[in-house]
């Protein structure tokens, strides 16, 4: 069956494959890093429980980036988890 | 579910499935071999063959001669290893000396040797070396071997860090991604635990195969992906972002906060350390074995002991057994992060969860026969992502490109099987016999590999092929007993009066895979048994690529 009239599944599929390879581990690593300066944990368990969530973080994202029906939406989504939690981890050192 | 959600997860899984198939069957197959390092490193080192159990007696009688013997400036901490432990096949005394205070202005003693390490051989336990210096100048010994080599492949490809770890790590996550996805999209699992239609077509078989590992070990594949992710990516991306907050990214300093060094607060009044006692206590409380046995302050009255044990079939983490050295009183049992609480707790239980180490060798067999079947469901989903592009409807690709991916697969595929095999009787070769060093082992180990995979490359027949590789790996196992016996003298008929329990078992098994493998090879196919209504597809698929190419 030829390229053309095969009905693709993803739209948008370099995006997507963008965001489900490089943004999603870049969020998942940023959340990591912010997560500690809000969660109403102990000290080692505010450290503790980000590190032990991190695949599941990652596993959410890259869920909710492969099924989106948006793309562009759940990219601007991504960013702004960047963003946010590169602001909160910054701001905490700072 | 909707269909389209159901078909969007599919894509994904067979997506990410295809991409990291190879990877993925490399890494699950070192890592079911590496489940069983503690005993590779006994069967790699000839020294370690006859070793014998070293008795609490024995260890406290020669902790106390060097205790007797060293400056008292090295009694800040005693630590003694097991041979084998930390790749050092000696009974190791490791003393560490208080860091003399530095004036203010003036240079650290440059003579200043912080620590002074006497090494006895595991069998006579005869005193064969003893060094002062830094750390790393009196523990040289770390002897690379095959087991070493393997558990390393499996840990980062030998691609190191951090590289290595982030590829084996992101594996993890994709591991742990196609298992969640697997068992959405295969709702009837019950019914696909017992489907295995073998006799039916090729496709369908492989399919089957996927689905029945797949479900079996669902459970399996999903801890081990989440834990490996945690492995590999912990120490080069989770703690230092976790970190990055209440340290800086300072990741020693995080370690330091949260489990302190133990240092007793010295009085000054001489008392015999119960070495032995304690060493007694804990073995008859835990059927771990002894990793590590600390001693902080020497013969001072209050000095501590710590006794750290491997998980076993009661507690899944590594622990430490806490006591006052004087009398040997017990104080506490802990492991390493328990203490801490929450979610540290769950942490302390990935290491185990890994590695299969907390219930003895039938835990470790269950690990290893596990982690082949993560090998197999790797290489079983892109067996039958390529049988569906090159004899069914799917795919944009030509036939020949397809049949090259397969080729691909089974040459490194198969090809690091056949050369981790060759790592045994290379072993005995390079290093035992002719002395060479570790790196030789590698360079043997990433030639065989490529040359299988250069050879799948160069032949038409992937059945063939894999049945040569088979056969190659067979050869290999039977010949690894009769290698082991002329380099080393320990073979399969002078194990009672040697001893050598370990290296028998596994040349024994290994003698027993390459006599199965053989049978194995001997019934398997030497080209694709075609169906006809293959052959029609493939033919039709044919003529298409044949119309699409456009005339000049």
């Amino acid at each position: 069956m030829s390229k053309s009239n095969r009905k693709t599944v993803f739209s948008n599929p370099k995006l997507r494959a963008l965001l489900a390879t490089l943004g999603v581990f870049l969020a998942a690593i940023v959340i990591t890093a912010g997560l500690p300066v809000y969660l109403p944990l102990s000290e080692i368990n505010r450290i503790a429980t980000p590190v032990l969530l991190f695949p599941l973080i990652w596993f959410a994202l890259f869920l909710m980036v492969v099924m989106t029906e948006r793309i562009k939406t759940m990219a601007v989504f991504l960013l702004a988890m960047v963003l946010i939690h590169g602001y909160i981890a910054y701001s905490a050192v700072v | 579910m909707k269909q389209t959600t159901n078909k969007k997860l599919y894509e994904v899984h067979s997506w990410v499935g295809s991409i990291t198939a190879i990877l993925m069957f490399i890494i699950a197959f070192t890592g079911a071999v590496s489940v069983f390092g503690d005993e590779l490193k006994v069967w790699s080192q000839s020294g370690l063959h006859r070793a014998q159990d070293i008795s609490e007696q024995q260890i406290e009688s020669l902790a106390l001669g060097h205790l007797q013997t060293i400056p008292t400036d090295y009694h800040k901490h005693l630590q003694i290893t097991p041979p084998h432990i930390g790749n050092v096949p000696y009974l190791v005394f490791l003393f560490e000396a208080e860091t003399p205070e530095t004036p203010e202005g003036e240079q650290p003693d440059p003579d200043f040797k912080p620590y002074m390490a006497f090494l006895h051989d595991p069998e006579t336990l005869a005193l064969v070396d003893q060094r002062a210096g830094t750390r790393e100048e009196v523990l040289p010994f770390h002897s690379r071997d095959m087991s070493d080599f393997i558990t390393f492949f499996h840990a980062d490809l030998h691609l190191g860090n951090p590289w290595g770890l982030i590829v084996t790590g992101l594996l993890g996550l994709t591991l742990l991604a196609s298992t969640i996805t697997g068992v959405v999209i295969h709702r009837k699992i019950i019914a696909e635990m017992f489907a295995f239609r073998a006799r039916r077509s090729l496709r369908l078989m492989y399919a089957d195969l996927h689905k029945v590992i797949g479900v079996w070990g669902m459970l399996f594949h999903a801890i081990i992906g989440f834990t490996g992710a945690f492995l590999g990516l912990a120490f080069v991306v989770m703690l230092p972002a976790a970190a990055y907050v209440s340290f800086g990214g300072d990741q020693d300093k995080l370690i330091e906060t949260f489990l302190p060094e133990t240092a007793p607060e010295i009085s000054g009044e001489y008392a015999q350390p119960q070495i032995a006692n304690t060493l007694e206590f804990v073995a008859e409380q835990q059927d771990g074995d002894l990793l590590v046995f600390n001693l902080f302050g020497g013969t001072d009255k209050n000095a501590l002991i710590e006794v750290i044990t491997a998980s076993d079939s009661e507690n899944l983490n590594v622990r430490t057994h806490k006591f006052t050295a004087a009398d040997g009183q017990f104080v506490e049992s802990y492991g390493e992060l328990e203490q801490l609480g929450g979610a540290a707790k769950v942490l302390d239980l990935i290491v185990p969860l890994h590695f299969g180490n907390f219930g003895g060798i039938a835990i470790k067999v269950l690990w290893a026969v596990l982690g082949l079947s993560t090998a197999f469901l790797a290489i079983s989903g892109m067996m039958v992502w390529v049988e569906r592009r090159t004899f069914g409807s799917k795919g944009n690709l030509s036939i020949k490109a397809y049949r090259r991916l397969s080729r691909l697969n089974i040459g490194a595929c198969g090809g690091v099987v056949v050369a981790v095999m060759a790592l045994f009787p290379l072993q005995r070769i390079l290093q035992d016999a002719l002395g060479q060093p570790t790196t030789s082992l590698g360079w043997a180990f990433f030639i065989i590999w490529f040359a299988c995979i250069f050879w799948s490359m160069l032949r038409d027949n992937d059945y063939l092929t894999l049945r040569q590789l088979v056969y190659a790996t067979a050869a290999i196992c039977i010949s690894v007993a009769p290698i082991n016996g002329l380099v080393t003298g320990n073979h399969l008929f002078n194990v009672l009066t040697h001893g050598h329990w370990t290296v028998a078992i596994i040349n024994a098994f290994l003698l027993l895979t390459g006599v199965l493998l053989m049978r194995i090879g001997a019934r398997m196919p030497s080209q694709r048994p075609e169906r006809l209504k293959d052959v029609a597809t493939k033919q039709q698929k044919i003529s298409a690529e044949a119309m699409a190419v456009p005339e000049t």
